[in-house]
């Protein structure tokens, strides 16, 4: 509590943890590099350095607030400073900029547009380094890379996967896999959280946008796509739409116009998964087995799972992914009823996420030895298709996604927040259409913003003891307590990345700050709009389960770890 | 051309810093320190021309006023002092840069003459002076890393280097 001057203007401040974030509270976005407020402080880009009165210097974002203290922001010596430190970081970058995956989205490139830098007067120092293209994921160019260690303490402090480091000192610093190894080699899960944080375009996503174009433009196919609930909720922020604007029906409408001959909503498969997940844990309860039951949707997740804690893995949902079920079943629709005009079945996934597109190249993900879905493009890598041939969500018409698995519950959709699967399980363990017991579930805790939430639900004559937990560290921890004896829960809904699906790995990063708030309503928002909140409710799932399903459960919706 | 005896110092004390002692972590050192060898090396003349020091000085402001530690912040003071002393005394080259003589040298202060301004005590990149105001100052060996700032610095000349 107190205050200080900051550029002759006093200025409150109450908790706030160090003197950056009283000054942009003051209205002055001050430029930063390395700072990401979640991580911890790093200090190493030295452009929020500030003066005090006594004309000493320091990083804003390394010092704490004191009550009475006077500092300057932008004396003609700091904004020098700022200048010259961006030049220097330039000097020893990788400048291809036009052609960077980056290019108009760079941070880097913006502080140096925004401080004015017009030229270099430093010798070039760029170093070559080999691209990493090892990961199914992501893809590492070093030569990029400005070592502000955001990605480093993403993977350290919130995923605890520890991936990446620094390597060497001086101006051979590297930040890198251990030993120099490729991404592949490592502990990485493919969350991509490290490619949200980084400023630059040193870590990207893996792309399959050429083979998609490719697939698009060959008459021998026929290319369907599903859209993940995560998607459309994010997707709008880039075409100008407000946060978390909820663009499906227009996105349906472009995507038909890129060539996607039917356009699905992956919250069908994610139907799919809730039923047979609410199945597995009435079963688990009933045995006592295996128990928490631990959800398997989030790919990231279960690598986390079997790379750091493998004794966990019989406590794995068997459930496929919701885009693992749709596309196990849009296989077996095809065969069953194919194209009139003898076409391939190309399936594509939209998704929020990195990590899925290592999971469909997974054994697992194949029925009968066949990819179940082609490819997966993440929400960045789709706004760069619709962009590439001239076509915006604004001017776009308005239309409801394909049949015949075009109807859904509120419950598949709540799947992309955080606590979205857990609500949705224990909406089927609700007996009938209750409405006052469907509220109550939403004030359990289950919808809390903090990384681990733990509640009990009552349904019936028992109590689910449930936690949902979104964060990779958040995860290792509650495995820990588990493990020690110190937990006890039936049910546990685990999400890599911090808020989930919405905030996933592929989603576009705002400019605009943080955007979890507005996606998450608006998914739950599209849930209040939902008849059908059960996915016991939906009459297609019945239909299909008589038919299509039938004697198939198995095969088409439960992961088949031998690979056939 | 050969390099001045001056500028052949800076450089050789450059190149250890970046390649050996520099953590990299802050930008205005690990890349400020990198540009200023560069500038050195890459300069034809003997000593550096005053275009060219004035961007070594520039740069070495920047550190000074930006690193994150006193290691950076006394390397661009130590290089920049002995390059702006160009054919002056030859003792500033071996009191200002650490080199064979370093691990034998220390700094001092003259009680009598120290007047507890305390100057050189916020000076300090390593904090290793103390003292009460209006008493003599004392620096601590064991912190020291011998820098130079606080003799550069002393008003009353009381600090001096000690064999």
């Amino acid at each position: 509590m107190g205050s200080m001057i900051i550029d002759g203007i006093r200025v409150e401040f109450t908790d706030e943890t160090n003197v950056l974030t009283v000054i942009r509270k003051a209205g002055i976005d001050l430029p930063t590099l390395c700072y990401v407020s979640e991580l911890s402080v790093y200090g190493a880009c030295r452009l929020c350095t500030v003066k005090d009165e006594e004309g000493r210097y320091f990083a804003s974002c390394t010092v704490r607030p004191r009550d009475g203290m006077n500092i300057q922001t932008n004396t003609p010596e700091l904004r020098k400073y700022r200048r010259t430190l961006l030049e220097l970081l330039l000097a020893s970058h990788d400048r291809d900029c036009t052609v960077c995956n980056k290019n108009g989205d760079c941070h880097l490139q913006n502080l140096a547009e925004r401080m004015g830098v017009r030229s270099i007067r430093f010798k070039s120092a760029q170093e070559h380094h080999d691209v990493d293209n090892s990961s199914n994921c992501i893809v590492r160019t070093p030569s990029k890379c400005i070592l502000c260690g955001d990605c480093v303490r993403m993977c350290d402090n919130i995923q605890a996967v520890d991936a990446l480091d620094f390597a060497g000192k001086g101006v051979a610093t590297l930040v890198t896999p251990a030993y120099n190894r490729r991404l592949a080699e490592t502990d990485c899960v493919g969350c991509g959280q490290c490619r949200v944080v980084c400023p630059t375009g040193a870590i990207s996503i893996k792309s399959t946008v050429d083979e998609v174009w490719a697939a698009l433009a060959d008459p021998k196919n026929k290319v369907v796509a599903q859209v993940a609930p995560a998607v459309r909720t994010a997707i709008g922020d880039r075409f100008g739409f407000p946060a978390g604007k909820n663009v499906m029906n227009r996105l349906v409408t472009v995507m038909h116009r890129l060539g996607f001959e039917e356009v699905y909503d992956t919250a069908f498969g994610a139907d799919l998964t809730v039923t047979e997940e609410s199945r597995e844990l009435e079963a688990r309860l009933a045995s006592g087995e295996k128990l928490p039951l631990f959800t398997s949707c989030c790919p990231a997740w279960v690598r986390f799972c079997e790379k750091k804690h493998p004794e966990f893995i019989p406590n794995l949902s068997t459930c496929r992914s919701p885009m693992q079920m749709f596309g196990a079943v849009l296989r077996a629709w095809d065969d069953k009823s194919p194209d009139e005009k003898g076409r391939r079945l190309v399936s594509v996934a939209i998704m929020p996420c990195t990590a899925k597109k290592d999971e469909i190249l997974r054994p697992e993900s194949r029925t009968n030895g066949r990819q179940d879905v082609d490819y997966v493009l993440t929400t960045e890598e789709l706004i760069g298709m619709i962009q590439s041939y001239g076509l915006t969500l604004n001017g776009a018409d308005k239309d409801a996604a394909d049949m015949p698995f075009g109807i859904t519950s509120g419950a598949g959709l709540i799947f992309g927040a955080s606590g979205g699967v857990t609500e949705a399980v224990l909406r089927n363990f609700i007996a009938g259409h209750n409405r006052q017991e469907i509220d109550a579930l939403k004030k359990v805790g289950v919808r809390e913003e903090n990384g681990v939430r733990e509640f009990t639900f009552r349904c019936g004559d028992r109590d689910i003891r449930a936690a949902v937990v979104s964060g990779l560290r958040n995860a290792d921890m509650v495995l820990n307590a588990i493990r020690e004896g110190g937990k006890n829960y039936d049910f546990v809904e685990f999400m890599a990345c911090p808020g989930g699906c919405i905030m996933g790995g592929g989603q576009p990063v705002s400019s605009h700050g943080n955007m979890f708030r507005a996606r998450r309503d608006s998914l739950y928002e599209a849930d209040i709009n939902m008849q059908i909140k059960k996915t016991s409710e939906n009459p297609l799932l019945d239909t299909l389960y008589a038919t299509l399903l039938k004697g198939r459960e198995h095969e088409l919706l439960h992961r088949n770890m031998t690979g056939n | 051309m050969e390099k001045s005896p001056e500028t052949q110092k800076a450089l050789a004390v450059l190149e250890k810093f970046t390649s050996d002692q520099c953590c990299g972590k802050c930008i205005s050192c690990r890349e400020g320190t990198r540009q200023m060898q560069q500038i050195l090396t890459d300069s034809p003349l003997p000593s550096p021309s005053e275009e060219e020091l004035a961007l070594l000085s520039e740069l070495g402001t920047l550190i000074d006023h930006t690193a994150r530690c006193g290691l950076g912040k006394s390397i661009a003071r130590q290089v920049l002092s002995v390059l702006e002393h160009q054919g002056g005394d030859e003792r500033v080259i071996e009191e200002y840069l650490p080199g064979p003589y370093q691990e034998l040298i220390f700094f001092d202060i003259d009680p009598k003459r120290c007047k507890g301004c305390s100057k050189c005590s916020r000076l300090c990149p390593v904090h290793a002076i103390t003292g009460v105001i209006k008493q003599p100052f004392v620096i601590n060996h064991e912190l020291c890393i011998k820098c130079g700032t606080c003799m550069m610095n002393c008003k009353f000349g009381a600090i001096s280097i000690k064999d």
